[in-house]
């Protein structure tokens, strides 16, 4: 099958990537923090602390673009008549990944967005970040074929897909009135944000587009392993890259070199482990923690479980020190990657059909 | 299929009547009630309550340390300093006037380190918006430390102390670069 410039879903494909790519970037000169326009692992943690999960002064945010990202999803997904209440398949499993997914980010400082924003701006840092999310995604697709699979959601009764939306619902009533039991940081990288209609409004129409397209940069990843140019992912990733590129270069944000660089620090291996510990995961649970957040929108149960936990994991990594700083990555943070590396192993081991 | 019987009926009612019950309590607590707003300004409070003891508590043990490297007498502020470090251990500040001190005294690598130090236990100091903000010295620490730093590495690759001191400076810089962490 080869690609085709007729074919409208890669048009869409497109839009999504560069969309992410230029308004990833926009967003920090927007007045999010350097080179995390988008990061959605950051994000979750600054939204855990402004729901009260951790005690740093500094992360705590409800970030709206998380809000837009789902919302969008299910706004589309509705219209599209795509909306599908399904789940049931190895909740636990997918609760416990969500936090790992954190627990990886956090020790590398950044999603695979943010990844891939960081290198678009110049900071070499993050290849090491990059050659394990390419490992822990070739590692998760050797498991698929030798028949890890956490199985496959089921439609289910009683519309379970809306819950997650509906608490995003209650999240942006939240943001909107600003009752007094969630908190704000007045300084850090959490006081650090674009006008909250801005930030909505591109997380919104983010939502969209990635609902339309499935676009996932794991997925993309995953895509070109398998199917080389002939995936359409593949090239909307491309669009991703140059988006932010371009855009970085014209706003002045490129700066390229290892060292000195924003929300970065040089721990390689514990770089390359913690992305490789995220991309693995995003193989098994089908999507990186932006792609959880879409596939929640689209009334996924098994995906809306994986953001509960990478919500509790926001918490987690903030309250027990797991998330590295430019000063390097504590012990509890190379602790609880192994940690999580055991447990993708053993999910390896006990959800594999030795029939395949 | 929903509305099918009277109980799904009633259920639907009763769901509609708690929905309305909700709108109704929160149009009429307004954008926020009293307590909500007390509750607030409390946290407020105790923040700003924090900053100011916090400031103050700098001021009390550290005012002859500032007054000395104000009228210049940079050794006497440094001996001053290390009389405090043995009543005060581990307090940032120290390390954060440390800097200061050995920077106005040109030994940069002491210096980065000393100030990096002091970022790593209080990341207020380079944050624009904090009351606590050092974020000009660090700078100037950096942009003129750094440089040099690297070039006597140059010249001593095999000095591990110094590499250790470049690390320190990287350190701060990506501090000020900003991020998200």
């Amino acid at each position: 099958m080869s690609l085709s410039l007729r074919d409208r879903h890669l048009w869409v494909v497109l839009a999504a990537g560069a969309g992410l790519g230029v308004l990833g970037a926009l967003l920090s000169v927007w007045g999010n923090p350097q080179n995390s326009g988008i990061c959605v692992s950051c994000f979750i943690e600054n939204t855990s602390g402004a729901l009260g999960l951790h005690d740093n002064e500094r992360m705590q945010y409800l970030r709206p673009e998380l809000i837009g990202f789902v919302l969008g999803s299910i706004l589309c997904a509705s219209l599209f008549r795509e909306f599908r209440s399904r789940g049931g398949s190895a909740p636990l499993a997918r609760l416990v990944s969500g936090v790992f997914l954190i627990v990886g980010s956090a020790v590398f400082i950044g999603c695979p967005i943010k990844l891939f924003l960081r290198l678009m701006a110049g900071d070499i840092s993050s290849l090491a970040g990059l050659f394990g999310l390419i490992a822990g995604v070739w590692i998760g697709l050797q498991g698929l074929a030798r028949g890890v699979d956490l199985g496959r959601a089921e439609d289910e009764r009683g519309a379970t897909g809306l819950l997650v939306p509906a608490g995003f619902i209650l999240l942006l009533v939240f943001l909107l009135a600003r009752p007094s039991f969630l908190l704000f940081s007045d300084r850090g990288s959490a006081a650090q944000h674009a006008p909250l209609f801005i930030s909505l409004a591109v997380g919104l129409l983010l939502g969209v587009l990635a609902q339309r397209s499935r676009f996932c940069v794991t997925g993309s990843v995953r895509d070109g392993l398998l199917m080389g140019t002939r995936s359409p992912l593949l090239w909307g990733f491309f669009a991703f890259l140059i988006g932010a590129f371009v855009t970085n270069i014209f706003m002045g944000r490129f700066t390229f070199g290892l060292y000195g660089q924003p929300g970065a620090h040089l721990e390689y291996l514990w770089s390359f482990l913690g992305m490789l510990l995220v991309g693995w995961l995003s193989v098994l649970i089908g999507g990186c923690p932006f792609r959880q957040l879409i596939k929640a929108g689209e009334g996924d149960a098994d995906a809306g479980l994986a953001v509960v936990g990478m919500l509790l994991g926001g918490g987690l990594v903030q309250s027990w020190g797991v998330a590295a700083t430019a000063a390097g990555v504590a012990t509890s943070g190379k602790i609880s990657v192994l940690v999580g590396l055991a447990f993708v192993l053993l999910i390896s081991l006990l959800f594999r059909d030795r029939t395949v | 299929m929903m509305l099918r019987d009277r109980f799904d009926q009633l259920l639907i009612v009763a769901l509609v009547g708690v929905l309305i019950f909700t709108a109704v309590l929160m149009a009429g607590a307004g954008p926020r009630d009293d307590n909500q707003d007390a509750q607030a300004a409390n946290r407020r409070f105790e923040r700003e309550m924090l900053h100011q003891a916090r400031v103050a508590f700098i001021e009390r043990h550290y005012s002859p340390v500032i007054t000395l490297r104000d009228n210049g007498s940079l050794p006497d502020a440094l001996l001053k300093l290390e009389e405090l470090s043995r009543t005060l251990p581990g307090e940032a500040h120290n390390d954060l006037l440390s800097g200061d001190i050995l920077l106005r005294m040109g030994q940069f690598d002491r210096a980065v380190s000393k100030l990096a130090k002091a970022v790593r236990s209080k990341a207020d100091y380079v944050d624009s918006a904090s009351p606590l903000s050092e974020r000009p010295l660090i700078e100037s620490a950096v942009s003129e430390g750094l440089p040099l730093i690297r070039d006597r590495l140059r010249v001593q690759p095999d000095n591990l102390t110094l590499a250790k001191v470049l690390k320190d400076g990287y350190y701060l810089q990506s501090r000020l670069a900003g991020g998200c962490e």
